[in-house]
């Protein structure tokens, strides 16, 4: 009987969040059950209004009513906010900002849950300075850092915010459409950080994410939403394979194989298909 | 450039120059401060100096004027100043809304209803002036907090978010609470005869044990804000992203909505309803911050209390010795609208 507790609380304890029985405060009309490893690259796929936003909230614990919402087997509403935002960081969808701050304040603002409570000066440790500078050159944020953000670009702004989210260095990252406002060799490049935050850092990067390609050709898994309802999590190819992009999007897909991997992806139909 | 050359030159070119603003800022202050003591109408400068180092217990004549009046009025309009400043710009970090000044949104006429009441129905006559100050308090506070409800609802339906439409709201209710106060005033006949002053709003002048309330709520509410000055900062990126960077977003907001209405109520209580120092204030430091804005507070409580000191300045050179609301109106009300034309034609 007791061993049987061990496995149950270890099995537990392996995932590095864990959703028991977890109902939402709103958009979710089932109660979730998931867990997600570390090392993992989750994205979460569905039509416009299917609750990815709402489970990625639920995730983070800002849509959370009831049930186990546990992360490295600890409940989350019962960290404190400084430790919680040590382990779990999390963008939201267009987030506002203060149009006064240089993009170099900005990205400085994910150093607070690291600093004491006191620490109000603005010189920088040397070993904080330096991970400014490396994520700023692997964002090629440098020549922006002076600037305020009034004078930014959508993609610019977006990419000082994913920078914000690297500079808290948390092991769980949890990202609402970062790629929305970038072109596609800079949302490309922003997936490789992120996938490579989970290869060298051991990082679980949960991203809800509308481009159904680069999600497959990024991702360990799919979660697929609809109707606020969770139709299945598995590899891309295994969702692929199946009929479940067809019933999650509620279209039929022009699929390909990818030359380089052995990948499906989507196509556009065109006209006169 | 390396980055690691741009970012320590830009720290150091941001903190050298914020640091000259700053020493600029309390220089004037002080200058502003020795000019008020010792410059006036009925006397001269070195008549004033000596009356200065006299004391306060000295029965000469300008002595007393200048213990009784001049210092406690100077005393006064600092604390004035630096609180209504500091609360505009956490208020409008708060609300995210650079036009939440604690005056347009009728924070300050809830703290003027409140004492009013107190004034009005015996309150004070029966139970001492710090009641004065409790109820100005409990009536900012109700406003401030009915505001912040509001302000959050707004905020909360992303889609329609309208700075403009906060405001709106904030002066409907500063209209309403300014109608009830004036209702106040004149049912209650006698007892506020001399409150025209006081609406407009002026430097009393407040005896020490009045003055020793007032500085010390000032002191308690600056203090406070001043704490939360990195998490108001915060506070600025919306409830999510702050609570998601480690902050405990309802604490934060509590103590500043409770560290405000002290210090506005209270001012109010004593000087009346001062308006735009909350609102200029910060608009024009904010651009000047750039790079430092968790600085934000503290520059306008210096550049604040500087500022009502100007006007309470530029209030006693004229003959009627004007009311010093009128001032902060007419200097503060027309630079805003000269750097709004301005920027209007910028765009």
């Amino acid at each position: 009987m007791t061993q049987d507790i061990d496995t149950v609380s270890s099995t537990i304890s392996s995932k590095l969040i864990q959703l028991q029985d977890a109902y939402a405060q709103f958009g979710l009309k089932q109660k979730v059950n998931l867990g997600f490893q570390a090392g993992q690259f989750i994205s979460l796929i569905g039509l416009n209004g299917s609750g990815k936003s709402s489970l990625l909230k639920l995730i983070c614990g800002l849509n959370y009513r009831s049930g186990v919402l546990n992360i490295k087997g600890q409940a989350l509403r019962s960290l404190p906010a400084h430790k919680r935002a040590r382990v779990l960081s999390y963008l939201p969808q267009n987030p506002p900002v203060s149009t006064h701050w240089t993009v170099l304040e900005l990205i400085k603002q994910g150093l607070y849950p690291h600093q004491a409570f006191y620490a109000q000066d603005i010189n920088l440790h040397q070993e904080e300075q330096k991970r400014i500078e490396s994520t700023c050159k692997e964002l090629s944020l440098e020549p922006l850092l002076n600037r305020t953000l009034a004078h930014l670009s959508g993609g610019e702004l977006q990419k000082a915010l994913i920078a914000r989210l690297l500079i808290q260095d948390c092991q769980i990252i949890l990202l609402d459409e970062p790629l929305s406002a970038l072109d596609w060799p800079k949302q490309e490049s922003i997936l490789r950080i992120l996938k490579k935050q989970c290869i060298e850092h051991n990082a679980l990067v949960i991203i809800a994410i509308h481009d159904l390609n680069l999600a497959a050709l990024y991702s360990d898994h799919l979660v697929l939403l609809k109707d606020g309802l969770i139709l299945a999590q598995d590899h891309p190819q295994a969702m692929f394979n199946s009929n479940l992009i067809k019933t999650c999007f509620e279209a039929e897909a022009l699929q390909v194989s990818h030359p380089q991997h052995d990948l499906k992806q989507v196509l556009p139909w065109g006209l006169n298909s | 450039m390396s980055t690691h050359d741009r970012l320590v030159s830009h720290q150091g070119s941001a903190v050298l120059w914020h640091k000259k603003l700053y020493t600029f800022g309390v220089y004037g202050l002080v200058i502003s401060t020795l000019l008020s003591l010792f410059i006036g109408s009925e006397s001269t400068w070195t008549e004033n100096f000596y009356a200065f180092w006299a004391g306060p217990i000295s029965s000469q004549n300008t002595a007393i004027i200048m213990w009784w009046v001049r210092v406690p009025q100077i005393l006064t309009a600092l604390c004035a100043g630096a609180v209504l400043a500091t609360s505009g710009a956490a208020m409008q970090n708060l609300m995210r809304n650079d036009l939440a000044d604690p005056y347009l949104i009728g924070i300050a006429s809830g703290g003027g209803l409140g004492a009013a009441l107190a004034i009005a129905s015996g309150l004070v006559d029966l139970l001492g002036l710090p009641s004065l100050a409790l109820c100005s308090f409990l009536g900012a506070l109700c406003s401030s907090v009915w505001i912040d409800l509001k302000a959050r609802k707004l905020n909360g339906q992303q889609a329609s978010h309208d700075p403009a439409l906060l405001v709106l709201t904030g002066v409907a209710l500063n209209l309403f609470l300014s109608a009830l106060l004036t209702l106040t005033i004149a049912l209650s006949g006698e007892r506020l005869g001399s409150i025209w002053r006081w609406l407009v709003g002026h430097i009393a002048v407040l005896n020490w044990y009045e003055l020793g309330i007032l500085m010390g709520i000032s002191l308690l509410s600056l203090r406070l804000l001043l704490s939360q000055s990195r998490a108001l900062e915060l506070l600025a990126n919306g409830p999510e992203v702050a609570w998601s960077l480690g902050l405990n977003v309802k604490k934060v907001r509590n103590l500043t909505l409770i560290a405000c209405s002290l210090g506005v109520g209270t001012v109010v209580s004593y000087c009346g309803i001062i308006g735009f120092i909350g609102l200029l204030i910060p608009h024009f430091l904010r651009p000047l911050l750039a790079g430092n804005s968790q600085q934000l507070l503290k520059f306008s409580m210096v550049f604040g209390a500087w500022s009502l000191l100007l006007c309470h300045l530029a209030s006693m050179l004229f003959p009627l010795n004007i009311p010093i609301g009128v001032v902060t109106g007419v200097l503060g009300g027309g630079t805003f609208l000269i750097t709004l034309q301005q920027q209007g034609v910028n765009r």
